[in-house]
């Protein structure tokens, strides 16, 4: 006895199709129905019942041109699919930076619990100097969202790591990215008023980049980066490079954070909320 | 968990997979942006495979709301999303073709598919859909009969081709 399945141009059926004829001593047990076939092609049935089908098929070729049908149905799908929309789909790191970015955003504008809540006005404000440090860093991959410029690799910075870059095009934005020196860099707020809030990111690139509020006055060098915002207000983040450097940050005299060795450590009395690549602390 | 490492490894997935739901990369972007969200608000315990699960599932459910809605509102927001534009960004009448044949599936149907595609395992495809594992109606059943209609409808003319 023969049976034919209907498979046009390597199509299996569009409807239902009649099972197989069976030779119960060639083939033990039922003939599984597609559902259960594409499953055992998918490696998702139990031990137990992969090995009746297996069985199964084994003697029988009308389950074995059908198990192919299937093969051949999904490859078919995965090759129709593959090509959709791929143009459209976030593929480059910068794509990937600016998707995070407005993930952020919407992270904030959303609010949060617990201590995001009540820190959701601050980090507000430090998300529009997460976006402006794309603008006026030179290097940032985000540079091109609010720019219009090309985006830059990454690795570009035209100054030597050892000089200190001003930021600026960005109404209302100012920033400032400093090598390290000796491995490390120290970062000062200046009289920067108490709830103050300060976000530290670790991010990439090789520099420390300081963005706060424009009219904030900076003066950096190698190694240092001294923050004196205007009328002592705004929030102000720091991007940490990855890596072995060993960032501080001090407020005055006082202590806040210290990033070393891919670890946070805060100084006394500051409590500090984790954050999905850093953390914010506000100024005591 | 390092969340930007996360972020790198499944948002493009959770987008496209939100393109081929809803023909609408927008849509996509912003249901897989908010998943991130709740991710990040929520903090579920588990490892990077369970945290993908958990991120699709919280995508999947945004983009039932998305479609519950589209379904109620008037009679010319029911076209395709993808009619209504991508974004500003082209997309080119193959593309088109094939998001309009996905949009013919039943909404199940559709998901367990391209959930599928995307590498998820029948237990995550069925508490994602909302369908069972394994059994009539389930997982394997929907996959072969999703296939078979996405097929059967990316082959047939669409309404607006013209006859050859």
């Amino acid at each position: 006895m023969s049976h034919q399945f209907d498979v046009l141009d390597g199509l299996p059926p569009d409807g239902p199709t009649d099972p197989p004829p069976r030779d119960p001593e060639a083939a033990p047990g039922p003939h599984p129905d597609p559902g259960t076939l594409q499953a055992h092609l998918d490696r998702a049935l139990s031990t137990s019942s992969a090995a009746e089908v297996e069985a199964h098929l084994q003697g029988c070729a009308g389950c074995r041109g059908e198990r192919a049908s299937l093969e051949a149905l999904g490859q078919q799908v995965r090759t129709e699919l593959d090509a959709v929309g791929l143009e459209l789909l976030p593929r480059s790191p910068g794509d990937l930076d600016r998707a995070r970015w407005e993930m952020r955003r919407d992270q904030a504008s959303a609010g949060g619990r617990g201590p995001r809540r009540r820190n959701a006005a601050t980090a507000t404000g430090l998300l529009v100097v997460a976006a402006a440090i794309a603008a006026v860093i030179p290097g940032s991959p985000l540079r091109s969202l609010f720019t219009g410029a090309a985006p830059s690799t990454g690795t570009d910075v035209t100054a030597p790591p050892s000089e200190p870059e001003t930021g600026g095009g960005i109404a209302g934005m100012t920033g400032v990215a400093v090598g390290f020196r000796e491995g490390r860099v120290e970062v000062v707020l200046e009289d920067a008023r108490p709830g103050t809030g300060v976000e530290l990111v670790v991010g990439t690139g090789d520099r420390v980049e300081v963005l706060a509020p424009e009219g904030t006055r900076f003066r950096a060098a190698a190694g240092s980066v001294s923050v004196e915002l205007a009328g002592g207000e705004g929030g102000v983040l720091i991007r940490i490079p990855p890596g072995p450097g060993e960032v501080l940050l001090r407020s005055g005299l006082r202590h806040l954070a210290r990033w070393s060795g891919g670890a946070f450590q805060f100084g006394e009395g500051i409590a500090a909320d984790p954050r999905s690549d850093g953390v914010l602390l506000l100024v005591p | 968990m390092d969340i930007d490492r996360l972020f790198d490894a499944v948002y493009p997935g959770l987008v496209r997979f939100g393109l081929r739901m809803t023909g609408d990369v927008q849509v996509a972007e912003e249901g897989a942006r908010k998943a991130f969200v709740r991710f990040l608000d929520q903090r579920p315990r588990g490892d990077t495979a369970a945290s993908r699960a958990w991120l699709y599932r919280a995508l999947a459910r945004h983009l039932e709301e998305v479609d519950a809605r589209s379904r109620e509102a008037p009679p010319r927001r029911r076209l395709p999303a993808h009619l209504e534009g991508s974004g500003g960004r082209a997309m080119d009448v193959r593309d088109q073709a094939i998001l309009s044949a996905l949009a013919t599936l039943p909404i199940r149907e559709r998901m367990v598919l391209l959930l599928r595609e995307e590498g998820l395992g029948y237990p995550d495809v069925a508490e994602v859909a909302g369908v069972p594992a394994s059994g009539g109606g389930g997982v394997g059943d929907l996959l072969v009969e999703a296939r078979r209609r996405f097929v059967a409808a990316s082959l047939s003319p669409g309404p607006g081709s013209t006859p050859s």
